[in-house]
């Protein structure tokens, strides 16, 4: 490990960075004055209106892989790099469809919420803390290592207090602001992500003349295989392994906690499905010009361009920006650079903020209040808590990623964390919601089952079996994938029905109707305590009905 | 504690002893007309839309895995591949404008069907300027959540 500083800082990026930060602990502080409630500090007052939610899941959502790493893929290896793409896009149709209104509507700020409505609360709170933090731990460790190698390749600046640095900063947002300095940080990184996308999108198709046909021509005549950069079949081992890791994406999002976690910052399910809407139209933009902005990289770049774009092709953009400014060491080429990187330093903040203040939610709100103290705890404890929380799960993953440091694979973690999310979380909460029988044991088998299963088969996999930079390969030989979610989703579902019918409950079918109801209705939904919003006049007066049956 | 004899999350956020509080029957807003008519409607058109996207997508996916040479083949300059991919954006773009729109014309009319009933049974009638207020508030709710 290198205990410099910086080998070769480089200044005008430091400070468009400098800028950024700036800005960011401007909203924190204007955020701070508005956050003291739990409902404030988890779930922004639910005063964010749909419009502003869109915005920020896509913030939430778009990592730097998003950004740089799926247009590198592009790079790399052309249209099979698509899959993951519209994969990932896909994704938030089962979010909409079957997540995002009911969540609103029957929970309060953790998608534990959910669960424990018509389960045993503690033994559900716990099972979903536990599906929730493997996610959410083991995503911010992939996003913070990603951070240190991005920042220290764009900057100058070292891994470790490359780390440091986003870390500390993430806690700022998330102790001092809450989820409402978080929602603005994720608005201001989405609004930076889409018009960089625009505007490299804009050049990239001026050097060929505006003709899409002319991009990919040039692009695969760069790639000594032009064929399969065309038609696919380079970027994965097996066909296996691509099914498998595209329906990964596809039902690993309606899992993520930080994304769920979202529909509670608004004040109704109608802004909770209008926020969808808008995510699904600005994500599905940025994508395609992804698409683009990856094909216009090996178009103008060519194959001298894959050793300056590093592993997994993650510097491709970067590099096609100073190119596209007029090159290395030119004014425009480093004005640029500097500012790609900042929106890229823009995103890993405004995703790593998510996903803490997401992770707090379940240790303080369903571990410490309603397990711990079972709801006898005041509510300034239970912010108190919650800030406690963030800091001790920021400070984990800061250890975490630099103890480990750029030896983690990214794509590995990433990869498992969906591969969790997918297959615990997403069968737990759909069976919740509509299946009238599912008790506490089948949730409890399903999930356990669902993070051990991706654990194990992830272990085993090649990239991590048995050991880093091994050749032997994995022992489930060309069984093996390295994201395994077509074997786990199965068997999460499966841990799900098999829990449910040996386990003999009496009850969890008596409050299925109450949260099958509520779900569809939004009756007794949580109300707006925020600045702006006010529920709905039905909601409200039902509202009022069910506090006489639910006081607050 | 109980072992899931009582719904827990009634409990949890409830401080209201048992007797005190009225009741809601669940199960009968469940099986009243309005409520099977509003989850009957909505599950048909979220069936329909998951099997749309989930389809096309599983094609796209099937394609991309087992048709290389087809996604290679240039239409126009371009290879299949990227419009294939393209239209998986616009599929998703139409089942989630189509899915919004729906909920905004029909379901939430039907929703509403189901509150206003319970609320005519459970509620006293709040103040007229209250509800003005309310009705006005929920005008704006509308407007920002588009």
């Amino acid at each position: 490990m290198t205990y410099v500083l910086a080998a070769e800082l480089k200044v005008l990026p430091l400070a468009v960075f400098g800028l950024v930060l700036a800005v960011t602990l401007g909203i924190t502080y204007w955020a701070s004055k508005r956050t003291s409630t739990a409902t404030e500090f988890w779930a922004a007052g639910r005063s964010v209106t749909g419009f502003q939610n869109g915005w920020a899941i896509a913030g939430d959502y778009m990592s730097a892989s998003s950004f740089l790493g799926f247009a590198g893929l592009v790079f790399l290896f052309g249209v099979d790099a698509f899959v993951s793409l519209m994969a990932a896009l896909v994704a938030f149709v089962p979010v909409l469809l079957f997540l995002a209104e009911r969540m609103r509507n029957s929970g309060k700020y953790t998608l534990a919420d959910v669960l424990s409505f018509r389960l045993r609360e503690r033994p559900a709170r716990l099972v979903a803390a536990i599906g929730t933090l493997a996610v959410v731990i083991v995503y911010l460790l992939a996003q913070m290592v990603g951070a240190g190698v991005l920042i220290q390749a764009l900057t100058g600046v070292s891994f470790t207090p490359a780390v440091i640095v986003v870390g500390a900063f993430m806690l700022a947002y998330v102790i001092f602001g809450g989820m409402l300095a978080t929602t603005w940080v994720q608005i201001i990184k989405a609004v930076l992500l889409m018009s960089a996308g625009v505007l490299l999108t804009v050049l990239v198709l001026a050097k060929v003349g505006f003709s899409p046909g002319e991009l990919f021509s040039q692009a695969s005549s760069k790639h000594d295989d032009a064929q399969g950069f065309l038609g696919g079949g380079l970027q994965f081992d097996t066909k296996l392994a691509m099914i498998s890791f595209g329906i990964a994406f596809v039902l690993g999002t309606a899992g993520l906690p930080h994304i769920l976690m979202r529909f509670f910052t608004v004040p109704d399910a109608r802004a909770a499905r209008g926020s969808v809407g808008w995510a699904v139209f600005l994500i599905g933009s940025f994508y395609l010009m992804v698409m683009i902005v990856g094909m216009g990289a090996r178009a103008i770049l060519g194959k001298a361009g894959e050793e300056a774009a590093g592993t997994g092709g993650n510097l491709a953009v970067p590099t096609l920006a100073e190119t596209l400014g007029g090159g290395a060491n030119s004014t425009g080429g480093e004005i640029f650079l500097a500012v790609i990187s900042a929106v890229a330093l823009a995103t890993i903040l405004a995703v790593v903020a998510g996903l803490v203040i997401s992770a707090s939610g379940a240790v303080a709100h369903d571990v410490w209040t309603n397990v711990v103290r079972k709801g006898r705890q005041s509510e300034r404890e239970e912010v108190w808590v919650a800030k406690v929380a963030a800091a001790g799960i920021g400070i984990l993953a800061i250890v975490l990623a630099i103890a480990g440091g750029a030896g983690f694979n990214v794509s590995v973690l990433v990869g498992m964390a969906f591969c969790v999310a997918a297959s615990a979380n997403f069968p737990a909460l759909l069976l919740a919601l509509f299946w009238e029988r599912f008790n506490t044991t089948g949730a409890i088998v399903g999930m356990v089952t669902g993070v051990v299963a991706s654990a194990v088969l992830i272990v085993l996999s090649a990239p991590v079996w048995p050991g880093p930079d091994s050749t032997t390969g994995s022992p489930l030989g060309s069984w093996a994938l390295d994201n395994p979610a077509i074997y786990t989703i199965p068997l999460g579902f499966l841990g799900c029905w098999l829990g449910t019918v040996m386990g003999h409950e009496r009850g969890a079918e008596r409050s299925y109707h109450e949260l099958y109801v509520r779900a569809e209705t939004g009756l007794g939904a949580e109300g707006a305590t925020g600045l702006t919003g006010r529920a709905p006049r039905a909601r409200r007066a039902a509202g009022a009905m069910a506090t006489q049956v639910l006081p607050k | 504690m109980s072992d899931g004899n009582a719904p827990d999350a009634a409990r949890a956020t409830s401080g209201a002893q048992d007797g005190h509080a009225p009741e809601v029957d669940w199960t009968r807003i469940e099986s009243s007309n309005e409520f099977r008519e509003l989850t009957a409607r909505r599950h048909r058109f979220i069936a329909v839309a998951a099997g749309i996207s989930f389809g096309a997508f599983l094609i796209y996916l099937a394609l991309a895995v087992y048709a290389t040479d087809f996604m290679g083949t240039l239409v126009g300059g371009v290879p299949v591949a990227w419009l294939l991919a393209m239209s998986q954006v616009f599929i998703t773009w139409g089942v989630t404008w189509t899915y919004l729109r729906m909920a905004d014309t029909e379901f939430d009319r039907l929703e509403r069907r189901v509150t206003d009933r319970v609320e005519a049974r459970f509620t006293r009638t709040d103040e007229p300027a209250a509800r003005t207020r309310a009705a006005a508030e929920h005008r704006t709710t509308e407007r920002s959540a588009r």
